[in-house]
């Protein structure tokens, strides 16, 4: 049964950067209805979750896809709802409920470097974004007083106003790591991240429940969750369940309608006038790939053929080891510091830039299955246990990806329950990331000689972990040739059309991609107001 | 070691009521991992006295908490009904060669002992308090599990609060 529901603005997604554009469209008086493929979810239930999961390790566990917005897990098993065509396989994990993913995330909130906007310019690789980071920095400021975003100065990305708060209290072990790399020239700043240093728009300072990801039980940090209530509360509907699977257009190429399956697969009709996809990094380009037709073949928004194409993320390397003095990682918020200061510079023409990042998740438990694992029983299980909580200690990187069109996302012949076809990857890494990796290695040794390092375990050579920051599947771009929305984030092709997400990112970066897409989706939001509505 | 953590994992003050009903529930909510009532088990039973002899061997510690012992114990019996059989095959065996804890998984493994999955069975239910592999793994425990417990004088398990704001900058006992 087909109801004719619609709104001014139709948004796709209701997950920090749909919610939060939708929330300042609603604000200034119009009128916004978000779809939303999953169901809402509560937070003390997820809490709940948490501690009753077999799977600690497994950060999806509490949030149960459902068969009509199944979402991927790995852990204890690929659930095989993403498609790994290679060469290397691409893990991505994402939630699909109301909020979306944010509501487990560790809540960095950076800010690209001005040199990350002229890659190609600059260095002559990746690409230039089409737009600078002066015109950025208000947005940044907005998204950033919007979630409540604390850090410490000069760590690479300048701004006009100080910060909203101050950083979060370090943590002991982080205070070490500070005081006893900075001989070896490493400056260890602490987090520029969504989480409250102190009392923060009606949500509480951090008390260090050491459970950012999967979900910090207090709202001490931003999430999707709280967008979502902010975009219902400044007058925003929120339909959830609502499964989009097409995109409808007019006869002029202008967005008409999009249809949208409810859980026992009834298919219902949407109407509006501007339309915000917002679905991540890759159902986003999936759906536009989705609702190809005939005056659009390759999909909609998709003249270029970019649509889905230069995936990026940051893979990750680690060293894991232990220190010589008794540091006690789980003391605080999960990732507190960082070293910011090879982000930027010429080589860059020569490797991937990285951030390097240090752990404060505790090491507990990690140890207790490594020592079962390797038959350690006895008085000596508890000895070694409490040594390793107390002394084990990891760094990682988060490095650039360059865009790549052959990585990307396509459809699949796989179809989910309610018969979409499910995503396909195509994934690889170059040699401009190995040479970074390799680089990230030898920094990796020299702080762990730094920090008196035994037990050295590097992660295994050429198999990283994945972040999470989905990019470039639908780049922003001047040239409608090869790039997929413009610098507002209107789709070519599309006068109606408008994507907020990580996903219109034309390069990665080297830092967490939550701000940059919020900030860019603030802008859009402002720009669909002034122009489209 | 043997007082409640914070029972709420909120910081007091919060004013929206929407948020402290739901901080409520975080507080309260049945946390089916750790209060499950354990089904009644007969402390004179032989299969149960044999697993909590290995149980003290494996983990390392004499003292064990009863509740948690006889949930261990249904959950194992209930993922393999020969788990009673197999625990006083393998408390016979350490008190006939009586291998030291960090050998006796080599023991096992050397003579290929249908026995040799136990141990690593045993300690992951009491330090990881989960039992079952995969599909079928189920959390048994969390707060009071073994690994919390050792560490639980430098820190709280994970999504309890740590202290007041602050109070991880200092440096640990």
């Amino acid at each position: 049964m087909a109801e004719q529901l619609s709104a001014d603005v139709v948004v796709i997604g209701s997950g920090i950067c749909g919610s939060l554009a939708a929330e300042r469209l609603a604000r200034q008086g119009i009128p916004v209805l978000i779809l939303e493929a999953g169901p809402r979810v509560e937070r003390g239930r997820l809490v709940e979750n948490y501690r009753n999961a077999a799977f600690k390790n497994n950060w999806m566990a509490p949030y149960a896809g459902t068969p009509w917005a199944p979402r991927p897990n790995f852990i204890p098993e690929d659930n095989g709802y993403l498609v790994q065509a290679g060469p290397v396989p691409y893990p991505a994990q994402y939630i699909r409920v109301v909020g979306g993913t944010t509501w487990h995330w560790a809540a960095h909130a950076w800010r690209v470097v001005p040199n990350d906007f002229r890659l190609k310019s600059l260095y002559g690789v990746g690409k230039d974004w089409p737009i600078s980071y002066e015109e950025l920095e208000p947005w940044y400021y907005e998204a950033e007083v919007k979630i409540g975003v604390s850090g410490a100065p000069n760590t690479g990305s300048p701004r006009e106003r100080p910060f909203p708060m101050e950083p979060v209290a370090e943590p002991w072990a982080m205070r070490r790591f500070r005081e006893r790399l900075a001989p070896g020239g490493y400056e260890v700043v602490s987090n520029t991240t969504a989480r409250n240093s102190r009392s923060y728009d009606g949500r509480p300072a951090c008390c260090g429940n050491n459970n950012c990801q999967p979900i910090c039980p207090i709202d001490a940090q931003y999430h999707g969750g709280l967008a979502a209530e902010a975009a219902e509360k400044a007058g925003a509907k929120i339909l959830p369940n609502a499964v989009v699977y097409r995109i409808e257009h007019d006869a002029r190429g202008r967005i008409a309608a999009v249809h949208y399956y409810d859980p026992d697969k009834g298919s219902h009709r949407i109407t509006g006038k501007a339309f915000i996809l917002a679905a991540n990094g890759i159902e986003s380009p999936k759906l536009l790939l989705l609702s190809a037709s005939e005056k659009y073949p390759k999909g909609v928004a998709n003249s270029s053929d970019m649509v889905g194409r230069n995936l990026m993320d940051h893979p990750s390397s680690s060293l894991t080891f232990e220190a010589d003095e008794d540091l006690w990682l789980g003391r605080g918020h999960q990732s507190p510091s960082s070293i910011n200061t090879l982000r930027d510079g010429p080589f860059r023409s020569e490797h991937a830039a990285f951030r390097l990042d240090f752990t404060n998740i505790s090491q507990a438990r990690g140890a207790a299955e490594d020592l079962i694992a390797d038959g350690i029983f006895g008085p000596d299980l508890v000895k070694h246990l409490r040594h390793r909580a107390a002394r084990q200690v990891s760094v990682k990187d988060v490095i650039e990806v360059l865009p790549n069109p052959e990585n990307r996302v396509a459809l699949s012949s796989k179809r989910d329950a309610l018969g979409i076809p499910q995503p396909e990857l195509h994934y690889s890494y170059d040699d401009y990331l190995q040479r970074g990796m390799k680089v990230a290695s030898e920094h990796y040794n020299r702080i762990a000689d730094l920090m008196g390092g035994t037990n050295r375990r590097p992660s295994k050579e050429g198999t990283y972990d994945n972040n999470q920051h989905i990019t470039g599947t639908m780049s922003m771009g001047d040239d409608p040739n090869t790039s997929v929305v413009d610098r507002f984030g209107r789709a070519h092709d599309h006068e109606n059309l408008f994507i907020a997400s990580t996903g219109v990112m034309p390069t990665a970066a080297t830092c967490n991609s939550t701000l940059t897409a919020l900030a860019l989706a603030l802008r859009t939001a402002n720009h669909i107001h002034q122009t489209a509505v | 070691m043997g007082e409640s953590w914070p029972a709420d994992a909120t910081r007091p003050g919060t004013t929206s009521p929407t948020r402290r009903s739901v901080v409520l529930k975080v507080a309260f909510a049945p946390l089916v991992c750790s209060l499950k009532p354990a089904l009644a088990t007969s402390a004179d039973d032989p299969a149960y006295k044999a697993f909590v002899s290995v149980s003290r061997f494996l983990t390392g510690r004499d003292a064990l908490d009863p509740s948690l012992a006889s949930r261990a114990y249904e959950a194992l019996s209930k993922e393999d009904a020969g788990f009673g059989r197999q625990v006083q095959a393998l408390e016979r065996l350490i008190s006939d060669r009586k291998p030291e804890p960090l050998q006796l998984q080599k023991v096992l493994d050397t003579d290929k002992s249908l026995l040799a999955p136990l141990p690593r069975r045993i300690a992951t239910a009491w330090y990881l308090g989960v039992v079952g592999k995969g599909d079928q793994a189920r959390c048994i425990a969390f707060e009071d599990n073994l690994t919390n417990v050792i560490v639980g004088d430098q820190l709280r398990p994970p999504s309890y609060c740590f202290g007041p704001y602050g109070s991880w900058a200092q440096k640990p006992m």
